[in-house]
């Protein structure tokens, strides 16, 4: 489903290069759920970046169901996207002049879906929120603004899901059953999910565990976390 | 559908945003709406009552001569079957026993007028079907301000011409319009061949005879008007359909139109930068938005085409709101503009007037935003990653040059609005220079205080480093104040340097008379009979009516339709086709200076023969395109003359002195047939009506101008026109300070987090209200002093270049606006940001 190769990214400073991806392999098969840890600053958001084709790497080679991405042009990355991709964001990144169900039901629209409002009140029924089909999301909680965000990246039913800390803006309570309905979702849709999170509880129930560290992924065993 | 859905949503949901942006917007527009509804009324009310104006369907007219019988014949041929009627316009001294004035004597034909009709006071209608008492005796009719000037009553006697005349009625109304201000003398009426008989006709170097004619088909007038525009080819005759001689009554509204235009421009300039600001803003806000709609799998173009669509409804709505605005405003015009036209004109909104507001809304909306939204490819949306993200607005290459077609299409309406691609061009780069400077100087004004801040309390500390820290709203604020300041010191300034040159211009003395058709026999009894009352006669000035033939041997180009000239067009056409008043001299008077080349050489050598040496006038010189050593052909009168240009002066026409365009030297003309000129010294007002009517007496042929009554009249219409300029400057500055309290109320939101935190700190409701009375007083105060300092500039400019004279700024004015603006300043920043400065810190924390 995804295969990563030799990926590398440097970012051009003024005198020095800055290399955050040193030739990072990934690979991952249908329906696997990994997890990828590492500390502020070692390039996890620079990673889902390049997965999610929003930035282009310096070198080597990202295929997404058989796709390769890194060279694709904008409008082509912008229908995969729309096609094979959901993304949660550890701030939502709900628009706020949408409603809750028009926020999912927008990343189908984009798609080109007619039948997008039908299926947008599905995916919020599914992730417990109903009643709050027409809520603007400063009217929701910080936990509920987080389900409208993981119903919109379902909704679409992405052959990959990428979470960026799902739970890191929300409390103990809410975070775990965010992470619960994320979890359940993904095992559901079969959908391939590469969760980057700081929480090794988090990373233990996922099937591989990666560490980026000095620009490439190490293999962790879930044991080794504390 | 989505994208538009979502623009509109999201507008809803922005209200105070697509407020400012509409109100903004829409007041820019209005200036332009008015003035553009109010031409387009002009026209169509001057189409309508153009053939009463003209009392025909079209006219022939021959200037200071009477037609010839060649002319004639073909005039007769051409126009039979047609209905016809005729007059004879000149100036004139008019007696009474106790006053002596000029009036505009207007010598009626048969049947005159073709169409339309005199109202007198009486309570008759005169129409051209009708025998009126003009015709069956040596009667006159006066308009109401001749009976006033000459202190005289219906059925009283007056003298024109050497023979007597009755007033037997007073003109209340004529439908060919002589209720403008641009009369300067009032108009006497008197039978066409009881003018004849008075000699004055034969006497006179400027006269006008007019032939009528109308036919109730159309077809059959054009066909006449046409033909007889192919066959009379000479300069000195005009033929003219009643649509081509309204536009020429209207030109010199028409020429204020086109200066009001650049002022309304002035104003959607001020609302184009305060939209541009409010709609960054808006982007500023909304850039976590596009980044997550690119992340979903939406496309540079989707994201632009939604705010495309956001931009369209914002400039249609501004659009209407501006048509809304300019109905409620053109009610005023007919007052403000009242005597300044023949006819009243009551101005609607037309079609193409809402048709031009909407694209001018629409288009403009779009255009001042392009730069943004081009900016909209530089969102990362990878940025969503990041922990600290920093998504704002920085200008690149692309973004810049996205500023080009917004400039092209203003630079497009200066050239529509000013008629001219010169003064359009020049207004471009000058309003951009004036951009330019005052964006520098508010960068560097505060960038330089925040240096030394550090030595003020904290308050002034603050309010300096937030000027100097937010260069952008600064800048818009700045820019804004400035240029609405300039425009409000502006025009009383250039007020003030006409008054002083037309009241007394420096080194040139001011004569109180002026004396015109001087016959060549007269100069010495007139000379003896000022000398006898002790009075000196000056500037004796020989005039010689001409026509310009060539220019550097080729005949000069014909334009066709006036209405489609640009004014420098217009211009140049003007000082080609029209005849040429000539006079020789040895060398220039007082009022006069060389710019290039040399004097004459002294008198024309007859023996020697060649081209005789030619002084011209630089602004007539630039106007015909020709310079020293060109060579100008004319026909004096039937004799071809050639004359070389020796030199070209500047000529101080405020100066009243008998002043010509073209100059010859002494020796060429002293055959020829002419009129003089001349001009009487400083008078007493007693002595100067005693000698006006004891002259008229003498000679009556002799026009006599009173100086101080021209000058007045002048100066009347100079500020009717102010009033209407300054009507439209202050609707600018109107519009310049709703961009002040968008930006300043923007500016309050944005700072929302950091004043509410002063709060928590420990500041009081008092702290924070003299932090923003300090930042804009002092954003105000600096703002305005150079708008008023850029206006001493420009009227400097304005009094060299125009008058060749000293200029001397006058402060109080400008002091008490310095005063104003820097107070309003402050007021609309304290209305602006009253709601957010009282808001309590609680109320901010819980609605996070």
């Amino acid at each position: 489903m995804l295969e990563v190769k030799n990926l590398e990214k440097t970012y051009p400073q003024p005198g020095v290069d800055i290399q955050v991806l040193r030739g990072l392999n990934l690979s991952m098969q249908p329906g696997e759920v990994v997890a990828i840890i590492g500390q502020s600053g070692a390039g996890k958001s620079t990673l889902l970046s390049m997965l999610a084709g929003l930035d282009t790497p310096t070198k080597g080679e990202v295929v997404i169901a058989g796709q390769h991405i890194e060279n694709m042009k904008e409008s082509d990355l912008a229908r995969f996207r729309a096609k094979n991709l959901g993304i949660v964001f550890q701030q939502f990144h709900l628009i706020s002049t949408l409603t809750a169900v028009e926020n999912v039901s927008l990343a189908l629209e984009i798609a080109g879906d007619p039948a997008a409002h039908t299926q947008a009140v599905a995916a919020l029924e599914r992730v417990g929120l109903k009643d709050r089909l027409h809520h603007f999301p400063s009217k929701l909680s910080g936990g509920e603004c987080q389900r409208v965000a993981i119903a919109r990246a379902f909704v679409g039913k992405p052959s990959l899901l990428l979470a960026d800390e799902p739970s890191g803006n929300l409390d103990s309570a809410t975070g775990k059953s965010v992470m619960q309905i994320l979890f359940d979702n993904a095992k559901s849709q079969n959908t391939t999910m590469l969760l980057v999170t700081h929480s090794h509880d988090l990373a233990k129930r996922c099937q591989q565990i990666f560490r980026l560290q000095n620009g490439i992924l190490v293999k962790v065993q879930a044991d080794d976390l504390a | 559908m989505t994208w538009l859905r979502i623009a509109w949503r999201e507008l809803i949901n922005n209200k105070r945003f697509a407020i400012f942006f509409c109100a903004n917007f829409a007041l820019g527009l209005t200036g332009f709406v008015v003035l553009d509804a109010y031409k387009n009324s002009l026209h169509q009310e001057l189409s309508n009552g153009s053939r009463a104006m003209l009392s025909a369907d079209f006219t022939v007219k021959s200037s200071n001569r009477v037609f010839n019988p060649l002319e004639k014949d073909v005039i007769a041929k051409q126009t039979e079957g047609l209905q016809k009627s005729s007059d004879i316009r000149l100036f004139s001294m008019v007696a009474s026993e106790k006053q002596t004035r000029l009036v505009r004597v207007i010598g009626l034909g048969k049947a005159y007028p073709l169409v339309g009709q005199f109202l007198l006071e009486d309570g008759r209608t005169i129409t051209g079907d009708m025998v009126s008492d003009l015709e069956t005796g040596s009667n006159m009719w006066v308009y109401p301000d001749v009976l006033a000037q000459l202190d005289v009553k219906l059925g009283d006697t007056v003298r024109l011409g050497g023979k007597d005349f009755k007033i037997t009625a007073v003109v209340t109304k004529d439908s060919s319009g002589a209720g403008s201000s641009f009369n300067f003398a009032p108009r006497v009426y008197v039978d066409l061949d009881k003018l004849l008989a008075t000699g004055l006709v034969e006497a006179r170097s400027r006269f006008s005879v007019n032939e009528y004619f109308t036919h109730p088909d159309e077809y059959q007038w054009r066909s006449a008007l046409d033909a007889l525009k192919a066959e009379l080819s000479s300069p000195d005759i005009t033929v003219s359909s009643h649509e081509e001689e309204s536009q020429e009554l209207a030109r010199s509204l028409t020429h204020l139109n086109d200066y009001l235009g650049l002022i309304a421009l002035v104003a959607l300039f001020l609302a184009a930068i305060g939209g541009a600001y409010l709609f960054r803003s808006f982007l500023v806000r909304k850039l976590e938005d596009i980044a997550t709609i690119l992340s979903l799998g939406g496309t540079y173009a989707q994201v632009r085409r939604m705010y495309i669509y956001q931009l369209i409804l914002l400039g249609m709505i501004s659009a209407t709101f501006s048509l809304i605005l300019s109905s409620l405003a053109l009610k005023g015009i007919p007052a403000l503009t009242q005597g300044l036209l023949p006819l009243a004109v009551a101005p609607t909104l037309s079609v193409k007037v809402v048709i031009a507001a909407l694209f001018v809304g629409i288009v403009g909306s779009v255009l001042i935003c392009l730069p943004l939204l081009v900016f909209l490819s530089s969102v990362k949306p990878g940025q969503l990653f990041a922990e600290a993200r920093q998504l704002d607005i920085h200008w690149t290459l692309p973004t810049i040059v996205a500023v080009l077609p917004g400039g092209f299409l203003y630079w497009i309406l200066a050239i529509w609005e000013s008629n001219s691609y010169k003064v359009g061009s020049l207004f471009v780069v000058g309003l951009g220079a004036f951009c330019l400077i005052f964006g520098v100087i508010s960068r560097q004004l505060f960038a330089f205080g925040a240096r030394f801040a550090r030595h003020l309390s904290m308050h002034w500390r603050l309010a300096i480093r937030n000027l100097a820290r937010n260069h952008l709203s600064t800048a818009s604020c700045f820019l804004t104040i400035s240029l609405a300041t300039m425009l409000m010191t502006i025009v009383p300034q250039v007020r003030d340097v006409i008054l002083e040159e037309m009241s007394s211009p420096s080194n040139v003395e001011r004569p109180s008379l002026f004396l015109a058709d001087v016959q060549d026999d007269q100069v010495e009894p007139v000379t003896a009979f000022f000398k006898e009352r002790g009075v000196e006669i000056q500037n004796v000035s020989p005039m010689v009516r001409a026509r310009l033939l060539k220019l550097d041997g080729k005949e000069y180009d014909k334009f066709d339709d006036e209405s489609k000239l640009t004014r420098e067009e217009q211009a140049r056409q003007w000082a080609r086709t029209r005849g040429q008043n000539l006079t020789y001299r040895e060398k220039t008077n007082s009022a006069e200076r060389i710019l290039e080349g040399r004097e004459f050489s002294g008198v024309y050598d007859w023996e020697k023969g060649g081209p005789a040496e030619i002084s011209i006038e630089m602004r007539y010189a630039r106007r015909l395109n020709v310079g020293v050593g060109s060579v100008l052909s004319f026909d004096v009168q039937g004799v071809p003359v050639e004359g070389v240009i020796v030199n070209i002066r500047r000529v101080r026409w405020t100066s009243f002195q008998p002043n010509f365009f073209i100059l010859f030297q002494p020796g060429v003309f002293d055959e020829a047939p002419k009129t003089h000129l001349a001009s009487i010294g400083s008078l007493p007002d007693t002595q100067k009506n005693s000698l006006q009517t004891d002259l008229v007496q003498k000679f009556p042929n002799i026009s006599i101008v009173d100086l101080a009554s021209t000058i007045n009249t002048v100066l009347g219409i100079m500020s009717k026109m102010e009033w209407i300029v300054q009507v439209m400057a202050f609707f600018a500055i109107f519009a310049g300070f709703v961009v002040l309290f968008s930006i300043a109320t923007i500016q309050a939101h944005a700072r929302r987090w950091d004043v509410n935190l002063f709060k928590i700190l420990g500041a009081e409701f008092g702290d924070i209200r003299k932090l923003v009375i300090l930042e804009f007083g002092l954003l105000g105060f600096f703002a305005a002093l150079t708008g008023v300092l850029a206006s001493f500039v420009s009227s400097w400019v304005f009094a060299k270049m125009v008058f060749d004279s000293p200029y001397t700024a006058s402060l109080v004015g400008p002091s008490l606006v310095l005063l104003f603006v820097t107070l309003l300043t402050i007021v609309v920043a304290l209305l602006a940001t009253g709601k957010i400065l009282r808001e309590k810190p609680l109320e901010i924390l819980r609605g996070q």
